[in-house]
């Protein structure tokens, strides 16, 4: 039996987590760092406890202060969220070593998953188109050359070990290639402990598409349909929603079904995005597999009423999904709220939030961990709220997350609300002409 | 819970003349208040979070950690989350007991996590006045573990 379950995160998504647990009748041990202590997770758990100061790295990160939180507090399993320790094979081999129960798929399958350039392997054996680009990490920059000039300029050198737009650059030319190499093998050391880089040829004008899976431990798998993640900043998502307008029946049940045989192919279980490009002529290629739950799973949540992270703990105690097919209903829309600024190109925008609204109304659905009086850390991730509306299809989903947004309100924080909330009212957005280039674009207009 | 239990709560609410009362067991929580001065605002003004010193049914220490408190006491707080012992072994005396003078880098407990024992030492010499955990307690990072006074 699973009855205490501790969470290794903060944030809206150790509050996501909790309420989980609260209605399956499990109790919630949050674990919180000292920055952390007015932060509603510590508040609402069941129980919480502190395991160490501020920076992640000897709170959220520090593995042994993490394990011994579980010990003496008898959890018997760990969630550990998105981000943090959530793709660490190590923390779930060290859980799996300690009999507690690591809340997501096996260490060799996040070993696998996480190692960008051996996926990209495994997947193409299992018959996926991949990206063309390099087999595997670039070892020798004059390979890098000919591999690049043999798919074309412009090309991505990404991080083996990447995430979050770290280690990555966008290659036009074969002079910029050679200083492309080396920034991304230093950031990627720097952010990951590993420089391992790839190569990848860059699609213009591709939207970013990613498929929610669910595995049992009995072989049993679903795809719960597709997200759409192309607005992006700085590598980042800033709005998702499903569906994605452009995939006909036969191309979404085409790449679900690569979807599948991709997380297959690393012998996947628990909850796992599949992250494809799609191209303006509708080729997919796979680009990796999410070992996590994700930030955007809300719009998935919303579609199919199936909560996900109920599903997680649901697979980790070893029950079958049993699921009699799934039919997604309507469109949902999510926007991240970061503390930042968008006039001042994103910059981080901490400090105490003074009077709070949070919108509501049908449809509307808000994840957070922010309230009036909160002060909004510096150690950690900027993102404050998720703002996600339901709607019988997509221009009804727009016009709630747009009065919905406008609503939003922190007080002495500055917040991306709305900076999203012009985007998703621009006729490019409303007509479903997605791309990377949209928020740059966006900006421009805007001053 | 069920309606019984919840109904011997409220008996004992009632005959203990409690103006709050707040249960949790096996992942429920009941919270029973009366004649409140002020309205409730946001969950957090009446979710305290609870401690494994709390759970284990005592007090938190009321000694500030890090500063001078009355009386000139300081405490020594746990540099991590674990288990707290107060000896070397089970069976050996103790490291220090109230009353004891110990000196700089000297080993006042030790507190294990991950099956690793850390020893716990004092930054200064100090006088250890009260001892705030029992053997075998668990603690959080932070949490006051003795109360001493400083050796000037």
């Amino acid at each position: 039996m699973l009855t205490r379950i501790l969470i290794a995160n903060r944030g809206e998504i150790a509050v996501r987590i909790i309420r989980a647990c609260r209605e399956m009748g499990i109790t919630s041990i949050a674990v919180y760092s000292e920055a952390d202590r007015d932060c509603l997770h510590t508040h609402l758990a069941n129980e919480s406890l502190c395991i160490g100061p501020g920076p992640a790295a000897e709170s959220y990160l520090n593995i042994p202060s993490i394990i011994a939180a579980a010990e003496v507090t008898d959890a018997q399993a760990i969630h550990p969220g998105y981000g943090f320790l959530s793709e660490s094979a190590k923390f779930a081999g060290i859980c799996r070593e300690c009999n507690i129960r690591f809340i997501g798929p096996s260490a060799t399958a996040i070993t696998l998953s996480g190692d960008k350039s051996a996926c990209r392997q495994a997947v193409r054996a299992a018959g996926t188109p991949i990206l063309p680009g390099s087999d595997g990490t670039v070892e020798d920059p004059k390979r890098a050359f000919e591999i690049a000039k043999e798919v074309g300029y412009p090309v991505l050198v990404k991080a083996a070990a990447g995430g979050g737009g770290k280690g990555m650059r966008l290659v036009k030319n074969e002079t910029d290639l050679r200083k492309a190499l080396d920034v991304a093998t230093n950031e990627a050391q720097a952010a990951f402990g590993n420089g391992g880089v790839y190569l990848e040829k860059y699609i213009e004008g591709a939207r970013h598409v990613e498929f929610q899976v669910l595995a049992d431990e009995y072989g049993d798998m679903v795809v719960l349909g597709e997200r759409e993640c192309t607005i992006q900043r700085r590598h980042q998502k800033l709005i998702e929603e499903t569906p994605c307008s452009v995939l006909t029946p036969e191309l979404r049940e085409e790449m679900a079904r690569a979807a599948l045989h991709a997380a297959r192919a690393v012998e996947y279980t628990n909850a796992g995005t599949v992250e494809f490009l799609l191209g303006p002529d509708g080729a997919f290629y796979f680009i990796e597999l999410n070992a996590r739950i994700q930030v955007e799973h809300p719009v998935t949540e919303e579609v199919t009423g199936i909560d996900l992270v109920r599903e997680q703990i649901r697979i980790a105690r070893g029950e079958p999904l049993g699921y009699d097919g799934v039919a997604p209903r309507g469109a949902a829309i999510e926007a991240r709220i970061y503390a930042e600024n968008p006039d001042r190109n994103f910059a981080p925008s901490p400090g105490r939030i003074g009077r709070c609204h949070l919108p509501g109304g049908p449809g509307v659905r808000v994840d957070t961990h922010i309230y009036a009086g909160y002060e909004v850390p510096r150690y950690y991730d900027a993102l404050l709220a998720k703002v996600v509306a339901r709607g019988r299809d997509r221009d009804e989903a727009i016009a709630r997350l747009s009065g919905a947004l406008s609503e939003f309100e922190t007080e002495g924080v500055d917040t991306t609300a709305r900076f999203c909330a012009r985007l998703i009212r621009s006729e490019r957005f409303r007509r479903g002409d997605l791309g990377p280039d949209l928020v740059g674009e966006h900006l421009a207009e805007s001053q | 819970m069920d309606f019984d239990e919840l109904e011997k709560l409220i008996r004992i609410f009632d005959a203990a003349n409690l103006t709050e009362l707040e249960v949790e067991a096996e992942g429920r929580r009941v919270r029973l208040a009366r004649g409140l001065s002020a309205p409730i605002v946001h969950p957090v003004a009446h979710e305290a979070p609870s401690t494994p010193a709390e759970k284990a049914g005592r007090a938190p220490a009321s000694i500030p950690s890090n500063g001078l408190a009355d009386g000139g006491l300081v405490t020594i707080d746990s540099p991590m989350v674990g288990t707290f012992y107060n000896a070397p072994a089970p069976g050996e005396p103790p490291f220090v007991l109230p009353g004891d003078t110990v000196e700089t880098e000297q080993v006042v407990c030790i507190v294990e996590a991950m099956k690793i024992l850390n020893e716990v030492t004092a930054k200064f010499p100090a006088i250890i006045e009260k001892v705030l955990v029992e053997n075998g307690d668990p603690v959080e990072y932070g949490q006051p573990l003795y109360a001493v006074r400083p050796l000037a």
